[in-house]
């Protein structure tokens, strides 16, 4: 680019081109959040599965409260590459909305500890749904269709524990609910962040890589 | 009646990157040029004129061993490129 005069049209040209490049990077770079949080979530429900099959103490119910604490540790020792792309406003709204996110989920995780295993059906959806929210937030903010559809699936997902919840209230008999059918409600939380989180967050590393 | 452009802005080199650091909150030497597709040095004397103005801030820095430069437009910078895009309009408009 010379040091060449413009004419008006060249002018708002060039300040067009220049703010349409800025704002195209959009969903690049924001698949390790998901894949962190995802795994890390799907790594602890699927250990408080096993130990809930094989009848562990109910203190053990605590490691669940490794999510958090791994996320953040995972999140420290992975951060995003440091490249030289800026920070843009979209950036900001979205860093905003996930802490907003994250702030929700204070009083879940609050209601989890004083609650324990009372309330589980409702909070694991409540996580779910803040969870979705966010996603299917960040998917329209950043006009990323893998993160929107991921989101309205978690939603899907979400409505699927509440069903499940109301079907074991129905038995007849409340004697044929054995650990493994009130279990499945880990199992189809973890298939939430599979698929709202970790399926995204791959595709969206492997656009990422091949767009170099 | 036109109104009379600016001309530390009516340069192409020195509108991109105000048209770039407009849109984002800061934004290194590195992105710069490849936005701009200017040259190292080329970028870096347009630089110091949009510094000396006071459109924007220049912060030398390091990203771990690395020498990096950072730009980002002040408030008198947004009023500028501002009018700027104002006068414009008037040309346009003719």
């Amino acid at each position: 680019m010379e040091k060449k005069k413009l004419d008006a049209q060249e002018s708002i040209e060039l300040i067009t081109r220049m703010i349409r490049n800025t704002r195209q990077r959009l969903e690049r770079h924001s698949g390790r959040p998901f894949l962190v949080w995802g795994y890390t979530t799907i790594v602890i429900s699927l250990l408080n599965y096993t130990l809930n099959i094989v009848g562990a103490a109910p203190e053990w119910s605590l490691t669940w409260f490794l999510i958090p604490v791994s996320g953040f540790v995972l999140m420290r020792l992975f951060p995003e590459k440091k490249s030289s792309e800026p920070r843009t406003e979209i950036d900001r709204i979205v860093n905003a909305l996930w802490i907003v996110c994250t702030l929700a989920l204070i009083p879940i995780f609050i209601l989890c500890l004083f609650h324990g295993w009372n309330y589980r059906p409702s909070l694991f959806a409540l996580i779910t749904l803040v969870m979705s929210i966010g996603t299917v937030a960040t998917g329209r903010i950043v006009r990323s269709k893998i993160y929107t559809v991921a989101g309205l699936l978690g939603m899907v997902g979400t409505a699927t524990i509440a069903i499940w919840d109301f079907y074991l209230k129905q038995l007849p008999d409340p004697q044929r609910i054995d650990s493994y059918m009130l279990n499945n409600e880990i199992l189809i939380f973890a298939a939430i962040f599979l698929i709202m989180m970790v399926i995204p967050g791959h595709i969206i590393n492997y656009r990422t890589r091949h767009e170099k | 009646m036109f109104k009379e452009l600016n001309p530390l802005l009516h340069s192409e080199l020195r509108l991109a990157v105000m048209s770039v650091l407009i849109g984002v909150e800061s934004a290194d030497f590195v992105f710069l040029r490849q936005q701009t597709g200017a040259t190292a040095g080329n970028l870096s004397v347009q630089l110091d004129k949009l510094s000396k103005a006071g459109y924007i801030d220049v912060e030398k820095t390091f990203r771990g061993k690395m020498p990096c430069t950072v730009c980002r437009i002040t408030d008198a910078g947004r009023d500028a490129f501002e009018e700027y895009v104002e006068a414009l309009q008037t040309y346009i408009k003719r």
